[in-house]
C-alpha cells in the first residue's frame, strides 16, 4: 500500500521534471500514446506466456499422466 | 522434488514407497508441432503488437483533423466489413474440419471442410488485393502519407501471413485427402489459421474505423 | 538414414535404434548435418571467428582514439566514416554474432539434448536451417563493408533519422544490408529458440521432472522465451526502417508525419530483454561450473529458478531506461527508474546463491572454475555501476559518456567473453574427447582478465570526467583533449592490446589440444548431469542406451555415498 502510494505520488509529481530541455513535446496526446503503447507492449507478451503456461498446467492436471510440475 | 529441497539427504527418496518404480515414458503435454507453432505465434503476435503501437503513436502525433489526411481516399469500410465475415467464416470452417477429423468422421468430409476454409481465405485475400489496386489508383500509396504507409504495412503484413497460412491449409488438405495428416500437424495448422483470423478484426477496427 | 535420422521421435529412435554411423562425405557430415553437436560446433566456430572480426574493429578504433590520425598497423589510416562503421560493426557483431550464437545457440545446441538425455533436437532440420540462415546473415553483414558507400555507421542502435536517410548516413546500401543482416539473424534465432524450448519441454529423459532439469538448460529456455516475445516489435520496426531507407516512406521522418522516437520505442523493447537473453545462459553456464567445482549441491535450486522467472518478467518493465534523455514522459522515466533498480535485486540474489554454493565447498581452481569465478566478480562491477545509469537523475549526466561504455562492457565482456571461455573450457573435453592444457589455459585467463580490466577501468574515470562517446578525434575538442584524459585513453588501448595478445594463448591451447590433448574420458570433472554419462565425444544418437533419470542434477558430496557425486542416471541403490 505504501509502495503503491509512493509510486502514485512519484507519477503525479514527475511532469515537473521534464528531462530534456530541447525536445519538449507540445502534443499531450502523443505522450499518452507512448505511455499506453508502453503498457500494451509490456503486458502483451507476459499475458501470452502466462496464458500458455496456465493452459499447459491445466492440461497436465487433466491428463494426469504425470505429477504436477513441481 | 523431495531430493531438491532436502539439503543433505541420501537421494533415493524420490518415488517414495513405490520403489522400485517403473520409469515413466518421456512426457509430452502438448505435441512438439503445436508447441513450436505456439511459440511462433507468440513472435507474430508481438510483431503485430509492434506495428499497432507504431500506428497508435504516429496517429496520435498527427495534427488534430489531419487523420486521416484530408486529401486522401477513405478506406472501404463496407466491402472490407463483408470481407471480414468471409475470413471469420473460413476460420469457423477450419474448426469444423478439426472437429470432423477428431470425431472420426470420414476423411473426405474433414478434407472438404478444410478445402472450404482455404478457399474462403483465398477469397478474402483476393478481395483485399482488388481493393488495394483500386486505392492505389486513387492515390493512396505507401509514400503518399504515413496514413497510407501504415495501411499497407499493417494490412500487407496480415495479408502475407494469410497467404502463408493458406499454403499451410492447402498442405494439410492434401495430406488429409491421402489420409496421412498427423493430428499434431493439423492442430498446428489450425492454431496458425486461428491466429490469422482472430487478428484480423483487431486490425480492422484499428486501421479502418 | 543419413541426415534426416534424427527427425524421428526420440523414443521411437531410441527403441528401434540401429547403429548407422556409416561413412558420410565431408559436406554432408559437417555442413549439412542435422546433428545438434555439429550445429553447436558450427555456431561456436562461427561465433568465435566473428568475435575476431569484432575484436579487429575494436583494435582499429581504439588505436585511433589513443593516437588520433596516426597510421595504424594492420588497418591503415582510419577515416571518420570508417571509424563510425567500425564502431557500429563492433557493437553489432559482438552482440548479435558473438554473444548470442555462442551463449544461446552453441551452448544450447551442445547442452540441451545432452543434458536432458535425448538424441537430438525436436526439429533437427529446422535446427540446420537456423544455422544456415545465421551464416547468410553473417555474410551479408561482412559484405556490407565492400559495397558502394561502405558499411553502416550509425551505431548498433541505428537511431533514425541517421539510419533512415542515405543523405545523412552516406551508406545507401550498407545501412539496408545492416538491417537485413540483423533481421536474418533474428530469423535464425527464432528457429533455434523454437527448437530449444520445444526440446526441453518435450524430449526430456524418462524420470526427469521440471525440477531435475540442469540450471543452464532452464536459463537457455527462459532466455529463448524472452527473445521470442521481445523480438517481434523490433522486426516490425526494422521492416519500417528498410521501407524508409529504400522506398522513401516516412515512418521515422517527422517532416512526413512520422516519429523518430518510435524506433527507440520498438528497439529498446527488444534491446533490454536482449541483455537478459544473453545474461541468463551465461549465468547458467557459470552455475553449472561453480557447483561442479565446489563439489557441493547448488544452493537454492528452486530459489534460483523463481529468481530467473522474476528476472524474465521484470525485464519487460525496464526498457525505457534507455530513453531517459529522449524526451519521454517523466512519469514513465520515474516508473522505469524504479523498475530498473528493482531488477538488480533478483540478479543480486543469483550472485548470492553462487557465493552460498561456494561457501564450505571443496573448491577446485581449474581453468573453467577460474573463468566462472571471475564472471561473478566482474559482472558484479558491471551491475553495480548500472545503478547510476538506471537512476534517471544521474543518467542525464552520464548519458553518452564513456561511463556508459565502461558499464556496458563490464556486463557484456563477462557475459560474452568470460562465460563463453568458461563454458568452452568446461565442455570441450566432452565435445571433443580431449583435455585442454591447464597451464596455457591459466595464462590465457590471467592475461585476458588483466587486459580486460585495464581497458575499461580507465573509461569509468574518463566518463565521469565527461568524456563524450561517438567522437572520432578528440583533438578537435580542447576541453576533452587534455593530457590526463588522453593518458587514460592510451592506457585503455594498451589494455586492449594485452587482451588481444592474450587470445594467442587460447589459439595455442586449441592447437595443442588438437595435436596432443590427452584423452578426456567420459567424466573428467566428475560431473553429475547426464552429458557426463555418455562417451566423449558423444556418438551418433548421444546415448546407448537412452538414460533414465533418478535424481536431481547436483548430487555432490552426498553423505553416505561412495563417490562424492551421484550421476543423475545412476539408479538408487
Amino acid at each position: 500500500m505504501v509502495v503503491a502510494l509512493a509510486v502514485a505520488l512519484v507519477v503525479v509529481w514527475a511532469p515537473e521534471a521534464l528531462a530534456c530541455s530541447v525536445c519538449f513535446d507540445a502534443n499531450g496526446e502523443r505522450r499518452e500514446a507512448f505511455l499506453a503503447t508502453t503498457i500494451f507492449l509490456t503486458l502483451t507478451p507476459l499475458a501470452f506466456v502466462f496464458a500458455v503456461v496456465w493452459w499447459l498446467r491445466r492440461r497436465a492436471r487433466d491428463l494426469d499422466v504425470i505429477p504436477p510440475a513441481e | 522434488m523431495t531430493t531438491i529441497s532436502s539439503p543433505m539427504m541420501p537421494t533415493d527418496v524420490r518415488g517414495g514407497l513405490h520403489a522400485p518404480r517403473v520409469p515413466p515414458a518421456r512426457r509430452q503435454l502438448v505435441s512438439s508441432a503445436v508447441l513450436g507453432m505456439l511459440i511462433f505465434i507468440a513472435v507474430e503476435l508481438m510483431f503485430f503488437a509492434g506495428l499497432i503501437s507504431a500506428f497508435t503513436i504516429v496517429k496520435s502525433s498527427a495534427v488534430p483533423g489531419a487523420w486521416p489526411p484530408p486529401g486522401q481516399p477513405r478506406l472501404p469500410l463496407e466491402v472490407t466489413g463483408v470481407n471480414s465475415l468471409v475470413l471469420l467464416a473460413s476460420g469457423a470452417l477450419a474448426w469444423f474440419a478439426w472437429r470432423a477429423f477428431r470425431s472420426g468422421a470420414p476423411a473426405p468430409r474433414a478434407a472438404r471442410l478444410q478445402l472450404g476454409a482455404a478457399a474462403l481465405g483465398a477469397a478474402f485475400v483476393v478481395v483485399q488485393s482488388v481493393e488495394w489496386t483500386r486505392l492505389m489508383g486513387e492515390g493512396l500509396t505507401m509514400r503518399a502519407s504515413t496514413y497510407g504507409s501504415f495501411f499497407y504495412m499493417i494490412v500487407g503484413a496480415h495479408a502475407l501471413h494469410a497467404l502463408a497460412a493458406i499454403a499451410a491449409l492447402l498442405w494439410s488438405w492434401r495430406r488429409l485427402t491421402r489420409g496421412r495428416l498427423a493430428s499434431s500437424s493439423f492442430a498446428a495448422v489450425l492454431a496458425l489459421w486461428t491466429f490469422v483470423v482472430a487478428l484480423w478484426p483487431v486490425l480492422y477496427v484499428l486501421v479502418y474505423l | 538414414m543419413t541426415t534426416t535420422t534424427a527427425s524421428h521421435h526420440a523414443d521411437a529412435h531410441a527403441a528401434g535404434h540401429a547403429h548407422d554411423d556409416h561413412e558420410q562425405s565431408f559436406f554432408v557430415k559437417y555442413l549439412w548435418s542435422t546433428d545438434h553437436k555439429v550445429i553447436g560446433f558450427q555456431y561456436m566456430i562461427t561465433g568465435l571467428l566473428m568475435a575476431m572480426i569484432g575484436g579487429y574493429m575494436a583494435y582499429g578504433f581504439r588505436m585511433q582514439l589513443a593516437w588520433p590520425g596516426e597510421w595504424i598497423p594492420g588497418v591503415g589510416f582510419l577515416s571518420s566514416q570508417q571509424y563510425n562503421a567500425y564502431v557500429t560493426t563492433h557493437g553489432t557483431v559482438m552482440i548479435f554474432w558473438f554473444a548470442m550464437p555462442v551463449l544461446i545457440a552453441a551452448f544450447g545446441n551442445w547442452l540441451i539434448p545432452l543434458m536432458i538425455g535425448c538424441d537430438d533436437m525436436a526439429f533437427p532440420r529446422i535446427n540446420r536451417l537456423s544455422y544456415q540462415v545465421f551464416l547468410i546473415s553473417a555474410v551479408v553483414l561482412i559484405g556490407s563493408f565492400f559495397v558502394d558507400g561502405g558499411a553502416f555507421g550509425g551505431a548498433w542502435t541505428a537511431y533514425p533519422p541517421l539510419s533512415a536517410k542515405a543523405t545523412m548516413n552516406l551508406s545507401p546500401l550498407g545501412s539496408t544490408m545492416w538491417v537485413l543482416a540483423v533481421a536474418l539473424e533474428f530469423v535464425a534465432f527464432l528457429l533455434g529458440g523454437i527448437n530449444f524450448i520445444t526440446t526441453a519441454m518435450n524430449a526430456r529423459a524418462p524420470g526427469m521432472k521440471m525440477m531435475d532439469i540442469p540450471i543452464v538448460v532452464w536459463m537457455i529456455v527462459v532466455a529463448s522465451i524472452l527473445f521470442m516475445v521481445s523480438v517481434g516489435p523490433l522486426v516490425a520496426g526494422a521492416a519500417m526502417l528498410v521501407l524508409d531507407q529504400q522506398l522513401g516512406t516516412a515512418f521515422y521522418d517527422p517532416s512526413g508525419g512520422g516519429d523518430p522516437i518510435l524506433w527507440q520505442h520498438l528497439f529498446w523493447f527488444f534491446g533490454h530483454p536482449e541483455v537478459y537473453v544473453v545474461l541468463l545462459p551465461a549465468m547458467g553456464v557459470c552455475a553449472e561450473i561453480i557447483t561442479c567445482n565446489a563439489r557441493k549441491k547448488f544452493f537454492g535450486y528452486k530459489t534460483l529458478l523463481y529468481t530467473v522467472f522474476a528476472t524474465g518478467i521484470i525485464s519487460f518493465f525496464v526498457w525505457a531506461h534507455h530513453q531517459f534523455v529522449a524526451g519521454i514522459d517523466p512519469r514513465m522515466a520515474n516508473v522505469f527508474t524504479i523498475t530498473t533498480l528493482i531488477i538488480s535485486i533478483p540478479i543480486a540474489e543469483m550472485i548470492f546463491l553462487y557465493i552460498a554454493t561456494l561457501a564450505g565447498g571443496q573448491i577446485r581452481l581449474n581453468v573453467p572454475m577460474l573463468w566462472a569465478l571471475s564472471f561473478v566478480a566482474e559482472f558484479l562491477l558491471g551491475g553495480v555501476t548500472g545503478i547510476f545509469l538506471g537512476a534517471s537523475g544521474s543518467d542525464i549526466y552520464f548519458h553518452d559518456t564513456y561511463f556508459v561504455i565502461a558499464h556496458f562492457h563490464y556486463t557484456f565482456v563477462p557475459i560474452a567473453v568470460i562465460a563463453c571461455f568458461a563454458g568452452f573450457t568446461h565442455w570441450i573435453p566432452k565435445m571433443t574427447g580431449k583435455m585442454m592444457n591447464e597451464t596455457l589455459g591459466k595464462l590465457h585467463f590471467w592475461t585476458t582478465i588483466v587486459g580486460f580490466n585495464l581497458v575499461f577501468l580507465p573509461l569509468f574515470i574518463t566518463g565521469m570526467w565527461g568524456d563524450h562517446r561517438r567522437i572520432y578525434n578528440y583533438d578537435h575538442f580542447p576541453d576533452l583533449s587534455t593530457q590526463a584524459l588522453q593518458d587514460l585513453r592510451i592506457a585503455s588501448t594498451v589494455g586492449l592490446l594485452i587482451m588481444i595478445a592474450a587470445q594467442g594463448f587460447f589459439v595455442w591451447n586449441l592447437i595443442w589440444t588438437w595435436k596432443k590433448g590427452p584423452a578426456a574420458g567420459n567424466n573428467p570433472w566428475q560431473g553429475t548431469t547426464l552429458e557426463w554419462s555418455t562417451t566423449s565425444p558423444p556418438g551418433h544418437g548421444n546415448f546407448h542406451p537412452m538414460p533414465t533419470v533418478y535424481r536431481g542434477p547436483y548430487e555432490y558430496s552426498v553423505p553416505g555415498a561412495e563417490a562424492d557425486f551421484l550421476p543423475q542416471s545412476q539408479p538408487p541403490a
